[in-house]
């Protein structure tokens, strides 16, 4: 022991207990350990959500595969697809039937056309889902069935001798069928289907051009264009009767003759929904055709669509059926969608727009081969030059590109392009090559631009920011997270404006005017509606307040304005009385406010609604709120009366009172109040007044609130939201804006007093500044709350993702989203990933304002100290 | 505060003494305390009136329409509409009446215009009949039949006779419920566990190994003692079944049909213009019961709900248990242990945010990483013949675990914070004195700091059970269920079912009232549930409120 280390001077002469030492030993590592171990599980939290966001911007991957002798060259090839591994691919062409396995470069089958309906095949389109298709031959008939490669499990005891010995991914042909061993044991059996044994039509007799087919839930619906320009719509519908089990198919069909306006029509594609034909000549004129009901095609569009000279070279259907990619000759794609509305629009109120244009080449080179993906708006294009980029439609992302003379992987142009179910593998086929790369596009859908950027959807009137996640099989989701934030904004704004100026006003009598014996009761009880759970918030705004408040609309809002008013005017008749007599009922003022003024304001409110009305919106606010009649006057008054207010108020102040004062030094105690009245009185008539004339210089300069700040009137609405908010976010700002009052050193408030300021002086002038801070860190932390609140909205704001700044409308908060979609979405997905980066969002967002309170509530409190 | 003005009068104008006070501007504060005020007892009152009432025996009105029609309901809202064609004038007056007898008219509700009223009157033996299925009945009693046969005619006598069979029948009907639910249930699950062993032995030996047979021919056996066992229940149900299918009680409705109802669907019968005050307390207090303490029916909108507060319960215990230690562990190391420094106080305003972070992203924290992370990989080692066989997942989804871990994950800034604040209030005097008497760290936060701490630690316990309580956010994503009778904790083994999905109380508010198909009829049950979680949060809050106020009285509480 060393002597200076003790500052007594003496030695110790007792040891410590080893148990105690151990003791403190181990709770020092336990708590520590602990401790740590669970401040860090917290934390990570967002580190979490971030993980799980973050592979929706993980960069896009291709890796080359082989490349292989084409059995038939890649020009003649009318049709071709992958099966569903992405590992086999077949052709179809004039010659032969072909399938090709890609990772050896062997072609496994091969059927001669006659033996499939094929013989003097023009045209051909088979769809990769379901295998529809149909062919065009040159004698001007065309037939459907089915082609392209079918799978199917076997069961261990069909699988033949020569397939049982495979190791994994290996394949084997066995007479006409192909089978392949699964990486778990299983085998499937690939057989190439080419039966065109369908309907046969008739009615054209020049050489089939194109041919389409779009599959709708009664059967196929198909389209074909011979070499005179003459075009045949059929529909097929099989039904199968009850009684006899025989499938019944029927087929019902139109020919439309060629017209001057596309002298030379070149391609066909019919919409996925069978209700639209597209015809495309070669330079880029353009028909539309309404072929529901196919007995009476109408023609509804006719005009240049691709306003340049270059000539098309592919016109390509998208997954979903709705768009089209089109592809010229100066290397430009174009996606042509029909959009509602527009200046054009043809009778059915759709006008085809050319909506996004796809560099395909840097050098200009045409556009060869265009593979759409059969499972979203991914599309790969080929052009002359070599390049192949993969563009993802909605949000023209470009999200990768590769070069096929890149190493010799082709020597020719690509001019044929698939693209498999998967989406992981790319087939690209020229000259007498093909060559394939696996790839993994990750997330193309989503991309800033696609989250917080607008967009031109499918069928959109206009590019707009949209959220719209679930629909039928092939919609188009819409992920942008803008009407998501829109809505936390807009919920959070109202729900504030309406709260904040309560609960600190309150905040501020109950800290400087209340009698203690009260506040010891009511802070309590304002505590325990913080601690009310949300979901009767909602419960109580979404299904009692929203139908109450959507009776009486008029009532609400004229208590805006008159409750406010009963006060004032309550104040000043207050002061009528002596001054002694004041001070003495000074502990009942509370009581009075709260059993007098307020009741006052809404009777009066409640009086005044109808007249108002009547005034300001024609007699039925719904129906001026929806646009029908009324001047934009009663909105503009109601919106600058609080302004008009506010400048009253600092006018009186400014000019009046200074001058009543000079005048008012013999005047009675009573007199002066009276005059005090007047001048309030006289003040709220200029206010109107300057509220009245303010509403018809804006009404004459043709702008309305409608539109902008009001709207249509929806039952859950924004103001619903706000009133069942403010019962969350109140008791919030009030006790923490109590607390920071309450907190101001006593000495600071004592001082003040003794000074001769008068109560009201010294709220206004030392605490509040003393503990502004304070003040905004309360609203800060009230603003966190509103941010995130989940049930509320989710129950009172309808849950419609809109914008638009309408109080009576309703929104979508990314909080509702998450917990309204999240449970539905598959794991992994897009959509789940996507909800994540909202939950990611909204924990920013929250923390960056949890963050400033936090940190100005320190320096409060330090200040605090200090003073 | 006022001051006298009398005699400070001489040059000064009365005028800025009076602005001085600004009494304009200290009403409009009190007015807005008196909006607050008014808010939060309305809204309190408004459920608690609502809540109270639903079960309260409503007068039962005959009421005879001009066009002859007579229907008998309990009028349950009045409200003023304008004049249909749209003319100024009086508003027409209508009333809402609950008419019941669904499965008869077509609705459970309508509207009466007042004018259309020819008469009304309040029947002494109008009954309202509370029933399994099909919902409410409104009707006259006529005859008690015992296999078709009368055995009491005349209203008086057939409820008499009504009262004295209604336990035995009751209890067999019980009884019976009893059986298929728990011994039926119990041999189901037995004999899916013998069916997930013959698929886990495929799984770990291959398809054709020897513990495959033993698998298969252990659940061979086990279905054919199923099979012997549940013929012997089918048997002792279906006795108890006929004996009270046996009486069946007749009524006539208010229109003069007939209707024969079987006396084990009646859950509850009253008649309310019969019974005084008591009577219909005893009725209040019996249909309260069976809230209390029954399952729900026909969708929840009827019936109890026990299982949700059994869920809500056990839900909100097994967050505590976890939140405490750790909570109580966390704040230790901050105030004690941890080095006061730069990095500590990042952490402490860290942990004061994360207190602000919405639930719901815990939430989606709770089913990305505990449902489908951990949940998931739970699945794939110990569970992986259901997830095959049936291709349910047994952890992977939402459950009563992952719930309470979100929950507690939620809270645990919370009971970190008021731990730490309790810590810090312990004085610093204290501590000095116990070191200078010679302990250790340890011994001296065991023995002095937390005793004085523990009632803040409870307060903020409680407080954090309170929100647990009332969350539905988090919950929606992980686990909470619609209907979910089997409870998470029951007499099967191993007791405890972390995995099972429950029923919440606040959950139960969201799904009745949105999800719904009929919300008028559910909003009296939805008012009740409401008022149930109020009551209780209420209680926790009250609780809280009591220990920091003694607290308080104990010790110097730090401010702010």
């Amino acid at each position: 022991m060393n002597q200076r280390s003790t500052f007594t001077g003496r030695q110790r002469r007792g040891r410590t207990n080893p148990r105690v030492l151990f003791g403190d030993w181990l709770a020092r590592l336990l708590i520590t350990l602990g401790g740590l171990g669970t401040i860090v599980a917290v934390l990570l939290v967002g580190v979490f959500l971030l993980a799980v966001a973050l592979p929706l911007f993980r960069a896009p991957m291709v890796a080359f595969g082989r490349t292989a002798d084409m059995p038939q060259p890649a020009a003649g090839v009318m049709a071709a697809g992958l099966d569903e591994t992405g590992g086999l691919v077949w052709f179809a062409g004039p010659e032969r039937l072909e399938v090709v396995e890609l990772r050896t470069g062997r072609t496994l089958l091969t059927k001669t056309p006659a033996d499939s309906g094929l013989a003097g095949v023009t045209a051909m389109r088979s769809l990769p889902v379901g295998l529809q298709a149909v062919a065009g031959y040159a004698d001007g008939t065309f037939r459907t069935g089915r082609l392209g490669l079918e799978s199917a499990f076997t069961s261990a005891a069909d699988v033949p001798q020569e397939a049982r010995l495979l190791a994994a991914g290996e394949t084997v042909a066995v007479k006409d069928n192909i089978f392949l061993r699964n990486a778990n044991g299983t085998t499937t059996r690939v057989t190439l289907v080419a039966d065109f044994s369908g309907h046969t039509s008739t009615a054209l007799d020049q050489p089939i051009v194109d041919v389409d087919v779009a599959m709708l839930s009664a059967g196929p619906c198909v389209a074909a264009l011979d070499a005179s320009g003459q075009i045949r719509v059929e529909k097929f519908s099989s039904r199968r009767n009850l009684l006899t089990d025989e499938l019944l198919t029927t087929a019902s069909g139109t020919t439309i003759a060629p017209t001057d306006a596309v002298p030379n029509r070149h391609f066909l594609r019919v919409s996925g929904l069978g209700d639209q034909l597209f015809v495309f000549g070669k330079q880029g004129d353009f028909e539309r055709y309404l072929i529901r009901p196919i007995s009476q095609p109408e023609a509804l569009e006719q005009r240049d669509l691709v306003e340049t000279d270059a000539a098309i070279t592919t016109v390509t259907r998208l997954f979903g059926g709705a768009a089209i990619v089109v592809g010229d000759t100066a290397g430009v794609g174009r996606l042509v969608f029909t959009a509602r509305g527009g200046p054009t629009a043809a009778a059915d109120g759709l006008t085809t727009v050319v909506a996004k244009t796809f560099p395909a080449s840097d050098r200009a080179a045409a556009i060869t081969a265009v593979a759409a993906s059969p499972r979203s708006r991914l599309f790969g294009v080929a052009s002359a030059d070599g390049a192949v980029r993969l563009f993802q439609a909605t949000n023209q992302e470009t999200v990768l590109a590769v070069d096929t003379q890149d190493g010799d992987a082709l020597t020719q142009p690509a001019s044929l392009l698939l693209m498999s179910l998967r989406e992981n593998r790319l087939v690209a086929a020229g000259g007498k090559r093909l060559a394939d790369w696996t790839f993994d596009p990750g997330y193309p859908e989503v991309s800033l631009s696609a989250l917080f950027g607008r967009l031109w959807y499918e069928n959109y009137p206009q590019p707009m920011y949209a959220w719209e996640t679930t629909g039928h099989e092939s919609f188009e989701p819409k992920l942008s997270l803008m009407p998501l934030v829109f809505g936390t904004i807009k919920a959070t704004l109202y729900s504030m404006l309406f709260a904040t100026p309560i609960a600190l006003l309150a905040a501020i009598y109950a800290s400087q005017f209340m009698h203690p014996r009260w506040k010891a009761r009511i802070k309590p009880t304002i505590e325990m509606m913080a601690s009310l759970p949300s979901v009767v918030l909602g419960f109580m705004a979404g299904l009692i307040f929203a139908p109450i408040i959507e009776q009486h609309v008029m009532l609400f809002l004229s208590c805006l304005f008159t409750v406010p008013l009963a006060l004032l005017v309550g104040a000043y008749l207050w002061q009528l009385w002596p001054p002694g007599w004041r001070s003495r009922l000074t502990g009942w003022r509370f009581s009075v406010v709260l059993l007098g003024a307020l009741p006052a304001g809404m009777l009066v409110g409640w009086l005044v609604a109808e007249p108002v009305e009547q005034l300001c919106f024609g007699g039925d606010l719904f129906s001026w709120l929806d646009g029908r009649g009324g001047s934009g006057w009663g909105g503009w008054a109601l919106a600058l009366l609080p302004v008009s207010g506010c400048l009253a108020v600092f006018l009186t102040g400014r000019f009046v009172s200074p001058w009543i004062r000079l005048r008012s030094t013999a005047w009675s105690h009573r007199q002066t109040a009276a005059v005090a009245l007047a001048t309030c009185l006289l003040g709220l008539l200029v206010a109107a007044l300057l509220a009245a004339a303010g509403a018809m210089f804006f009404d004459a300069l043709r702008l309305d609130t409608r539109g902008g700040l009001l709207g249509t009137y929806v039952q859950r609405n924004a103001v619903v939201v706000a009133i069942g908010m403010s019962f969350a976010i109140i008791p919030l700002i009030f006790t923490i804006a109590d607390d920071a009052l309450s907190s101001v050193p006593d000495h600071l408030r004592s001082g003040s007093l003794g000074a001769g300021a008068t109560p009201w002086q010294t709220a206004v002038r030392v605490i509040v500044p003393a503990a502004a801070s304070g003040l905004f860190s309360a609203v800060m932390i009230g603003l966190g709350r509103a941010v995130g609140e989940t049930m509320i909205v989710l129950m009172a704001a309808g849950n419609t993702p809109l914008m638009g700044w309408n109080v009576f409308n309703g929104f979508q908060t990314l909080s509702a989203a998450i917990a309204t979609e999240l449970p539905e979405a598959a794991r992994g997905s897009a959509h789940y990933r996507v909800l994540f980066l909202a939950a990611v969002l909204l924990f920013a967002m929250t923390f960056v304002v949890n963050t400033i309170a936090e940190v100005v509530r320190q320096r409060f409190r330090r200040r605090a100290h200090e003073l | 505060m006022s001051f006298d003005h009398s005699r400070r009068r001489g040059a000064r104008s009365p005028f800025s003494s009076l602005t001085a006070h600004g009494e304009p501007w200290v009403w409009l504060t009190a007015g807005s305390l008196a909006i607050a005020v008014l808010m939060i007892v309305g809204l309190l009152g408004f459920i608690a009136i609502r809540g109270a009432a639903t079960f309260w025996p409503q007068p039962l009105v005959e009421v005879t329409l001009r066009d002859g029609r007579q229907t008998l309901g309990e009028v349950t809202d009045r409200e003023r509409v304008p004049q249909p064609s749209g003319e100024a004038g009086v508003p027409l007056e209508r009333q809402l009446i609950r008419t019941a007898n669904f499965e008869l008219t077509g609705q459970h509700y309508e509207w009466i215009a007042a004018d259309a009223i020819q008469a009304s009157r309040l029947p002494e033996w109008a009954t309202a009949v509370e029933r399994l299925e099909g919902g409410r009945f409104h009707g006259f009693p006529v005859r008690l039949l015992r296999d078709g046969e009368p055995v009491a005619t005349g209203a008086a006598a057939a409820w008499r006779e009504y009262l004295q069979i209604r336990p035995a029948v009751r209890r067999r009907f019980l009884e019976a419920c009893r059986i298929d639910r728990r011994d039926r249930g119990n041999l189901q699950q037995q004999l899916r566990e013998a069916r997930l062993d013959v698929v886990a032995a495929g799984l770990r030996e291959g398809p054709e190994s020897a513990a495959v047979a033993t698998a298969e021919a252990a659940e061979q056996a086990l279905a054919a003692r199923v099979a012997s066992l549940s013929e012997e229940l089918d048997a002792t149900t279906e006795r108890l079944r006929a004996e009270n299918r046996a009486w069946a009680f007749e009524f006539t409705t208010a229109d003069g049909q007939a209707v024969v109802l079987p006396v084990a669907q009646m859950v509850q019968a009253w008649q309310p213009n019969r019974l005084g005050f008591f009577g219909k307390l005893a009725v209040y207090g019996a249909r309260w019961q069976e809230f209390l303490t029954d399952d729900p029916r026909e969708a929840n909108s009827a019936g109890g709900v026990f299982p949700a507060i059994w869920g809500t319960v056990a839900m909100t215990l097994i967050m505590a248990v976890l939140v405490a230690p750790f909570g109580v562990l966390a704040a230790l190391y901050l105030r004690e242990y941890a080095s006061g420094g730069p990095l500590t106080a990042a952490v402490r305003i860290a942990i004061n945010n994360l207190a602000g972070v919405p639930s719901i992203v815990y939430g989606a924290f709770g089913l990305g990483f505990f449902c489908y992370g951990v949940g998931g990989r739970i699945d794939e080692l110990f569970f992986q013949a259901s997830l095959v066989a049936d291709n349910q997942s047994t952890f992977g989804a939402g459950g009563l675990l992952w719930a309470s871990l979100t929950l507690a994950l939620l809270t645990l800034p919370v009971v970190i914070i008021a731990t730490e604040e309790a810590l810090a209030a312990v004085p610093k005097s204290m501590r000095e004195g116990s070191y200078a008497c010679g302990a250790s760290k340890w011994q001296t936060i065991r023995r002095i700091v937390l005793p004085r701490a523990l009632p803040g630690i409870m307060t903020g316990l409680i407080l954090a059970m309170a929100r647990g309580a009332g969350e539905v956010a988090p919950l929606m994503l992980v686990g909470v269920k619609k209907v979910a009778l089997d409870l998470p904790i029951d007499g099967t083994f191993p007791f405890v079912h972390a995995e099972r999905g429950f029923m919440h109380l606040a959950y139960l508010i969201y799904d009745m009232g949105f999800q719904s198909s009929n919300s008028q009829a559910a909003k009296p049950m939805v008012f009740t549930i409401t008022f149930l979680l109020v009551a209780i949060i209420a209680l926790l809050n009250i609780a809280a409120i009591f220990i920091r106020s003694r607290l308080k009285r104990r010790y110097v509480m730090q401010q702010f």
